[in-house]
């Protein structure tokens, strides 16, 4: 059977459509809105401190922070690169600024091995090397909790 | 009239195609950013030890041993604050020579020790810049 030059390229164009759209619909994953066909909308993940060993002292290595990500997605996301940003916490007397707590990593960087949050699920998370103490740190800092505002990137996995 | 389409034509509507269904499956694996608080904690200072001291009456001084003590994480902390207590006054802080510490202790000399008739005590704290730990319990009692 021949087909009409036109009619060829309606067909190319309504294939091209399909696939377009399905691709489309694998991909409204952005939670702005409803996506079409089997496509879900996503949800944001969500970073939470959670507690770990205690290393910070004055004039020592720099330490690790600790987290938890959870992925209200019912599909896995593996994280790969990490930010950093203010610091807060301390307790009275020890303030979260320089002469106590500095940053010791150098933004961007990459999270070493890579960390996988399962569908639906969380994952622990802890990035060493991140915060260090000064020799000046005060004595109020001693046992004292430090908060690093961390933004994580990644891609669905 | 029906008419065969050219083999340019097909060419480009397949490309269409594959362009299009490719760039498609490139982005269903969609990037995912997530932004939130991790948490650090510092180290607490541990108490100090007993000391003990010891007297030579022939120079007049007190040697002071204090074994050391570490934080959690196995660091050895080598300085401390001495406290001496000469009868039954208060503790003081004060200065004394110290050697070099070895992997458990560390030997300190009192040149004026005061405390001829009336006994005297020493207590430790360890120290970390600005970090003091809590006094340790007290020595033995010299009279010199």
């Amino acid at each position: 059977m021949k087909l009409s030059k036109r009619a060829f390229v309606v067909l190319g164009v309504i294939f091209a459509l399909v696939l377009g759209g399905v691709a489309v619909a694998a991909w409204l994953t952005s939670g702005t809105g409803p996506a079409q066909g089997q496509a879900v909308t996503a949800q944001n993940l969500t970073v939470t401190a959670r507690s770990g060993p205690a290393d910070l002292y004055p004039g020592g290595p720099a330490g690790a922070v600790y987290f938890t990500v959870s992925n209200p997605n019912p599909y896995p996301v593996t994280l790969t690169g990490v930010t950093y940003g203010a610091i807060s916490g301390g307790a009275g007397g020890c303030t979260a600024t320089a002469p106590n707590i500095v940053l010791a990593a150098t933004p961007p960087a990459t999270i070493t091995p890579s960390l996988v949050v399962p569908a639906s699920g969380s994952s622990d998370g802890s990035l060493a090397g991140v915060l260090s103490m000064p020799t000046t740190a005060a004595n109020e800092c001693q046992g004292a909790t430090f908060l690093v505002q961390i933004t994580v990137t990644g891609a669905s996995s | 009239m029906l008419r065969e389409p050219s083999r340019w034509l097909v060419t480009a509507a397949l490309t269409l195609t594959i362009l299009l269904a490719t760039s498609g499956l490139a982005q269903a694996a969609w990037s995912a950013t997530a932004s939130g608080s991790a948490r650090a904690q510092a180290i607490s200072m541990p108490g100090g030890s007993t000391p003990s001291a010891a007297g030579i009456t022939l120079l007049g001084v007190v040697d002071l041993t204090i074994p050391l003590v570490s934080l959690a994480n196995g660091t050895k902390i080598t300085s401390y604050n001495i406290y001496r207590q000469r009868g039954s006054n208060g503790y003081l802080l004060v200065t004394l020579n110290c050697g070099t510490p070895s992997a458990t202790q560390v030997v300190c000399r009192d040149g004026n020790p005061g405390g001829l008739l009336i006994g005297v005590r020493y207590r430790v704290a360890p120290r970390l810049g600005n970090w003091v730990g809590a006094q340790g319990g007290a020595s033995n009692a010299i009279f010199l």
